[in-house]
């Protein structure tokens, strides 16, 4: 809107109390027209002299909300064209109520009761048409119909619910604009950039109007981050003056904002497959986080497991086990045990039903033995697994070969030789193992290292 | 003083109290207390005030090697070919710029540039440059992230070192440790969460135990400072007659005078004190076993040196921090004296070098050997750097530096770090940073980022106000982290 003039905060301050106060009308004069037209009954009738003082306060408050909500329309970013009218049928409500009110009080003739009955019924859709228009300009024009059921879109003439997309299970057939960068925007942006409300004249609901951006320049200029305002908004970093979201509102991710590259940079289509796309290194592996399809090699810690029974986790916790959560809004779990001097070994059986949940293991030096390592081996979601120092023989190791997400295993001063390395070749997200003071050979590293160049192998200092 | 209960704390939580719990308990059932997906039993066991981290944490523990008093850029990381050209030529003003200087060069008439008098070599797959005088630390170059544009804003030993450690100059504000052991705890209950252990000798400059000091916070997490001696805890045996169970008892009835105290006057100081007493009772047993070194074998000896046999060296205090660490405990923070090299800086130097090199690259070694590495993070660094210009006299083999805010050399190796990278540039003199600068409170942001905590997040309110380690500042620094 090119209009807004600069007024001081106090303004928009108290304009903000109107969706506050314009519930003030719409619940007394609701009152106030029920109490009226059930005083006709006889049975009711001691409610007549309540109805004049209703109507004045209605008339009062609805005078009160009109002013605040001119207030308000100084903050600007809405819909001009809905803002007058939801404006001027606010006007014309209050300016009804304070005639309601005055027929109320003035002396009866029988042509001012007809006139009062109808000014009620007046009043009362006035109230429910304006109101509904105060709503949508808060909260956007589909914010109601949104989660309406089929059947009752199509009594109000609306078109059948817009055809939710498939879950994207696979990266290749995933739409690069319908999957990928709309709903990015509809979770981040759209809630400030729709068309009932249109934050820096620019809406992110629509393909064309992306493209088009705002008053501060083009949205999307194809191949070229620099001049895409909407790149450069996200991209900025967060604490600049012209980063978006704004303070307060959750900010795009490193990933997604990569995506969004991607996007621009293979020429910002509507739509098309990923598959199409050439998409490799940092922009494959954003892509697999952004969609969620990291079982298939991303970050195995923004797995989504159900919540550890918190009765099991007590009762693991009073015999010293540590657990935590690996962070917060997250199940999954991170779990040690302290060794004491008993070296007391522990239960391992014990943590299986939180064989889901477990990420970090770690049971160093606790006297563990093979058969304990049959139990770890369910633990199918675990990254980082730390046994070191423990009695664990070749044996042992063979039943962790369905640890398939494993990433870092610590197996210092183990009975671990040779033989055992050949069952870890099968652990293909493996990057770090800890071989010091092992009876692995040097020659037996050397191989792996050729096999599994990706592979980190520590085997320590000479102790010479 | 200062009470639990404030007034509007009081009514407030009385009138919302019930609602909220209510509320909490409906939003989800198996969460009776909020959002700790486990309930009570796991937010108790974690005992920090954040209840878990805010993003998965890459370090679950810090060993931090503060070399205090200053150590010379120039004589360590940041190489600077182009000073030989220079040598002893005025600093010309352009690049002097506004950079402050510290009263002890006032009476100077002449800044002459001088260059390092020890060689630079290139090591390990990174190629990083590092001085001859730390043969060790270049054998482990490329497990280090070097950082040569880090920025402070003081000038002398005493604000600079509370800067670096609490992130305000002036005294008073918990330090990074008190901070952590505030919000994150630790997993073993039986030993402090945040140990301070300090080389013996000291140096010219003193240290005060404000660095390591909880500030506003409860003083049950302070740092606990081990002696630099024998025995690094003492009074750990009860006195003679007394037996375990007579301590245990007494503590118990002590804790119930206490506790009723607190209820009382509900000042949280009788809790830290309880506290206190059960954490002295409990390191009666677990002390022992984390400090006794006699059983390490000899082979370790000759990674951090020989003098990791003597007590109170900062190799011996190395080899003590390695069984900290593997014992859990969140926050190591040790102190080496003596990097403040006014004059005889080549002399100077070469001995600091002499007493730490080894031991700092046989932590590094033995953490990774042992697999620590991959979720301890390790610091190196004093707190400013030294001018490029000569202090003192210039001579063939002799010069100084004075004290240098504006570029100094720390590195971070292990957990989440970058390893084998050297990050930020200086200009051709190490006077100013020319690229990727990291302020003091970057360097805290992200340190507490690895730890899994957003630094605007953690807080404590004292005076009407929240306060944080980084204060109003601090960015992480994407850049460095793996």
């Amino acid at each position: 809107m090119d209009q807004i003039t600069e007024v001081s905060d106090w303004v928009i301050f108290i304009g903000r109390f109107h969706p506050l106060i314009v519930h003030l009308p719409i619940g007394i004069i609701l009152v106030g027209i029920s109490m009226y037209f059930l005083a006709k009954k006889k049975k009711f009738s001691q409610l007549k002299g309540a109805v004049p003082f209703l109507m004045g306060a209605g008339a009062a408050s609805a005078i009160l909300s009109c002013v605040f909500g001119y207030m308000l329309s100084f903050q600007g970013g809405y819909d001009a064209e809905a803002l007058s009218s939801h404006q001027w049928m606010g006007v014309a409500l209050a300016v009804f109520a304070v005639l309601a009110f005055v027929f109320m009080v003035w002396e009866k003739t029988k042509r001012i009761v007809v006139l009062q009955s109808g000014l009620m019924v007046f009043l009362l859709v006035g109230l429910g048409y304006t109101g509904h228009m105060g709503g949508n300009l808060t909260h956007g024009a589909s914010y109601l119909t949104q989660y309406s059921p089929d059947p009752l879109r199509k009594l109000v003439g609306l078109p059948p619910k817009p055809e939710k997309r498939p879950p994207v299970t696979v990266l290749d057939s995933a739409d690069i604009f319908l999957d990928v960068v709309s709903p990015m925007l509809s979770d981040y942006c759209v809630s400030c950039h729709n068309p009932g409300k249109t934050k820096g004249d620019l809406v992110l609901s629509s393909y064309d109007r992306i493209i088009k951006g705002g008053e501060n320049g083009q949205g999307v200029v194809i191949g070229d981050l620099k001049g895409s305002e909407l790149y450069r908004r996200v991209s900025l970093p967060e604490h600049h003056d012209d980063f978006m979201p704004p303070d307060g509102k959750k900010p795009l991710s490193g990933e997604q904002i990569k995506l969004l590259e991607l996007w621009i940079m293979s020429g910002a289509p509507e739509k098309g497959q990923m598959g199409d796309f050439q998409i490799e290194g940092d922009y494959l592996s954003a892509a697999n986080k952004v969609l969620g399809l990291e079982g298939h090699g991303g970050n195995s810690l923004a797995r989504k497991v159900e919540p550890a029974d918190s009765l099991i986790v007590a009762s693991l916790n009073a015999k010293g086990f540590v657990i935590r959560t690996i962070s917060e809004g997250s199940y999954l779990l991170d779990v040690s045990f302290l060794p004491n001097k008993t070296k007391e070994s522990v239960n391992v059986v014990e943590l299986l039903p939180l064989k889901d949940q477990i990420v970090y293991l770690n049971l160093s030096n606790l006297n563990l033995r093979d058969e304990d390592l049959k139990t770890i081996g369910q633990f199918e979601n675990m990254v980082r697994l730390n046994i070191h120092s423990n009695p664990i023989t070749n044996d042992g190791l063979s039943f962790l070969a369905k640890l398939q997400n494993l990433e870092a295993l610590n197996l210092y001063g183990t009975r671990i030789g040779d033989n055992g390395l050949e069952g870890l070749e099968v652990l293909h997200k493996l990057s770090r193992i800890y071989l010091w003071n092992t009876e692995v050979t040097k020659e037996k590293v050397e191989n792996l290292k050729a096999k599994r160049p990706d592979l980190e192998i520590n085997i320590g200092e000479e102790a010479s | 003083m200062e009470f639990m209960e404030t007034r509007r704390g009081f009514l407030k939580k009385s009138a919302l109290g019930f609602g909220s719990v209510a509320l909490a308990s409906l939003m989800g059932p198996s969460s009776l207390y909020g959002n700790n997906p486990l309930g009570g039993g796991a937010q108790n066991l974690l005992g920090g005030s954040l209840g878990s981290t805010h993003f998965p944490a890459k370090a679950k523990r810090v060993i931090y090697l503060f070399q205090s008093g200053g150590p010379s850029q120039l004589e360590t990381f940041d190489y600077k070919p182009e000073l030989a050209k220079w040598h002893g030529k005025e600093i010309p003003p352009s690049v002097q710029g506004t950079q402050r200087n510290s009263g002890m060069v006032s009476s100077q008439s002449t800044f002459p540039l001088v260059k390092s008098i020890y060689d630079f070599k290139q090591y390990g797959q990174s190629g990083a440059w590092v001085s001859e005088i730390f043969p060790y630390t270049a054998q482990v170059v490329d497990d280090l992230c070097i950082i040569n544009s880090m920025r402070t804003d003081a000038i002398n030993h005493e604000p600079a070192v509370m800067f670096l450690q609490t992130g305000s100059q002036q005294s008073g504000r918990p330090s990074i440790g008190s901070w952590l052991s505030y919000g994150l705890a630790s997993d073993n209950k039986n030993l402090p969460n945040f140990v301070v252990l300090l080389s013996k000798g000291g140096g010219a400059q003193p240290l005060s135990s404000a660095a390591w000091g909880n500030g506003f916070l409860p003083s049950h997490h302070q740092g606990v400072q081990f002696r630099s001696g024998k025995d690094p805890v003492l009074y750990l045996n009860n006195p003679h007659g007394v037996h375990d169970e007579d301590r245990r008892r007494a503590l118990d009835y002590v804790s119930q005078l206490n506790n009723h105290q607190f209820d009382v006057w509900k000042d949280p100081e009788i809790q830290s004190k309880i506290n206190q007493y059960e954490m002295a009772y409990k390191m009666q047993n677990s002390i022992p076993d984390a400090v006794d070194t006699r059983e390490e074998p000899d082979h370790i000896y000759k990674l951090y040196g020989e003098d990791a046999k003597i007590p109170g060296t900062y190799a011996a205090n190395c080899l003590q921090a390695r069984r900290l660490a593997e014992r859990d405990v969140k926050f190591i923070q040790l102190y080496h004296m003596g990097w403040d090299q006014h004059g005889g800086l080549p002399g100077g130097i070469k001995k600091q070098a002499l007493g730490t090199d080894q031991a700092t690259a046989g932590l590094i070694k033995d953490l990774k050997q042992r697999g620590l590495l991959e979720d301890t993070l390790v610091v190196w660094g004093g707190e400013f750097g030294r001018t490029s210009f000569s202090q003192g006299r210039l001579t063939a083999d002799n010069y100084g530096r004075d004290h240098h805010p504006g570029c100094f050399t720390m590195w971070m190796a292990g957990a989440g770090v970058k390893a084998g990278m050297v990050y930020g540039k200086t200009d051709e003199f190490s006077y100013n940073v020319v690229q990727n600068e990291v302020h003091v409170h970057d360097f805290q942001a992200t340190l507490l980022h690895l730890l899994g905590i957003d630094h605007e997040r953690l807080t404590f309110k004292h005076q009407g106000r929240r306060f944080r380690l980084t204060d109003v500042h601090g960015h992480v620094v994407k850049d460095i982290l793996s």
